[in-house]
């Protein structure tokens, strides 16, 4: 396997604001006062709950086939569909990362919900969501700026399960990332902590990263997608 | 007495738990839902009225203004919160059965999926809309329903999955209720599904949100 560059981040650094949180919890712009003060709570209350890592590894080879669109990438062949394809297919090499905000988030969103706190369990779902968004944006810029010293330039980020990439494609994924990152996959594709992220990002001097892609992609249920939200930073 | 009612419909609307809550700001200081109730009960409301006039209602303004866009996931989990509050207040008379409700709903997301987010916010305004929920949890077993079936025949299911890899659940799970209860109604939901879906696997519904499968399971109880 070909090195894994692996970051780990503080809750702090993240600096995740409670607006991050607002696109998710259904808001168009800022949330409201008393919703905010809520989220302010809860963000106090989980800033230890966080083990935030990730990272990537570079695959210099990949082949791309049009005939079924499918990207091989060391060992695995994946069948990235039409729209990933199209936006991959100038790439000269392949990164594939994974990264995580760990379980802490997740168990307290349980035992709130378990607790009857409806709210804040969802809140700390949303959160846990945000930063690892959060996290996985900070490793696509470090992987931006890497390469850019070497004149190259990234795609924006794709995932098993959108854009038409179908989710059980994640074993094939995870087969090419190292195991000991804390994140394994249930037999249904199901990352845990389910707060984790994977996927792939094409690299090379002809590729170009888009603001908003969700115009490109059929999956009309998509919540990133409902809420105009660009899941690649 | 119809004024106690009012405003623990107000407060179940509004979010207001009780009064140590400070949401919403404009209700800050005053007695919630869980005070209110327990007057209510004390100066001899019916807990059917304080059920059917104030906690049902209210819910059911909650779901319309949620449908519409007019209020957000979180109003509508406050408003949840407070209609538990008043709901601890009548769990006596539903044991005794001196409040009966609309019938049973069993949900439960289904295997290989652990999501549990959208389940419970269905969960909790199904309850508020007068139905007993048996909430399974997350991960369940096709057994798992049937079992809860032997002791609520009468019962509707609600089947909940996130991911298209799991979805496909739902089917197997359907089929193995229907090879023991052909009569039992299903309902399904979750991010990836469709009507589409719904017809090819025999559910009986798929709703996109909350208010959708309350409206539905109302149909059904008249």
């Amino acid at each position: 396997m070909n090195k894994f560059v692996e970051y780990r981040f503080s809750y702090r650094e993240l600096a995740v604001s409670p607006n991050a949180a607002a696109p998710m919890l259904g808001y168009d712009g800022d949330l409201p006062e008393e919703i905010t003060e809520m989220v302010r709570e809860v963000m106090d209350e989980t800033a230890g709950c966080y083990d935030i890592r990730g990272g990537y590894v570079i695959f210099d080879h990949s082949h791309f086939n049009k005939d079924g669109y499918t990207l091989t990438v060391g060992e695995a062949t994946f069948q990235i569909g039409k729209i990933i394809f199209n936006q991959l297919k100038r790439s000269s090499q392949i990164a594939a990362f994974v990264c995580t905000a760990g379980v802490g988030i997740e168990q307290y969103s349980r035992a709130m919900l378990a607790a009857n706190e409806p709210l804040k369990g969802f809140i700390a779902d949303i959160l846990g969501g945000a930063v690892v968004e959060a996290a996985t944006d900070k490793i696509q810029k470090e992987l931006s700026h890497n390469m850019k010293a070497k004149g190259l330039k990234i795609t924006n980020r794709y995932s098993p399960g959108y854009c038409g990439w179908q989710t059980v494609e994640q074993h094939k994924l995870f087969a090419q990332l190292p195991s000991n990152l804390g994140v394994r996959l249930t037999d249904s594709a199901l990352m845990q902590p389910m707060k984790s992220v994977s996927g792939i990002i094409g690299i090379g001097a002809d590729v170009r990263f888009n603001q908003y892609t969700c115009r490109i992609c059929e999956a009309t249920h998509c919540v990133y997608r409902f809420k105009k939200v660009s899941v690649m930073n | 007495m119809s004024n106690l009612i009012e405003q623990i419909a107000i407060c179940v609307e509004n979010g207001k738990v009780n009064a140590a809550s400070p949401y919403p700001p404009q209700m800050k200081g005053q007695p919630g839902s869980d005070e209110l109730t327990k007057q209510a009960l004390e100066e001899g409301v019916s807990p059917n009225d304080l059920l059917n006039k104030a906690l049902v209602p209210a819910m059911e303004k909650v779901g319309q203004k949620f449908s519409e866009n007019k209020i957000f996931v979180p109003q509508m989990l406050l408003s949840a919160k407070a209609m538990a509050a008043s709901m601890q207040h009548l769990k006596p008379y539903f044991q005794s059965g001196e409040v009966k409700r609309k019938g049973t709903f069993i949900m439960g997301t289904v295997f290989g999926d652990l999501h549990d987010i959208g389940k419970n916010l269905c969960c909790m305004m199904i309850e508020g809309a007068g139905w007993e929920v048996i909430d399974l949890g997350v991960d369940v077993q096709p057994e798992k329903f049937v079992d809860e079936l032997d002791h609520h025949p009468d019962a509707v299911v609600g089947l909940s999955a996130l991911l298209t890899t799991t979805m496909v659940n739902m089917a197997t799970i359907i089929d193995f209720i229907r090879n023991k209860y052909p009569q039992t109604k299903v309902a399904i939901g979750g991010a990836p599904i469709n009507n589409d879906f719904a017809k090819q696997i025999n559910a009986d519904v798929y709703t996109k949100d909350p208010q959708g499968l309350v409206v539905w399971l109302d149909r059904l109880s008249v």
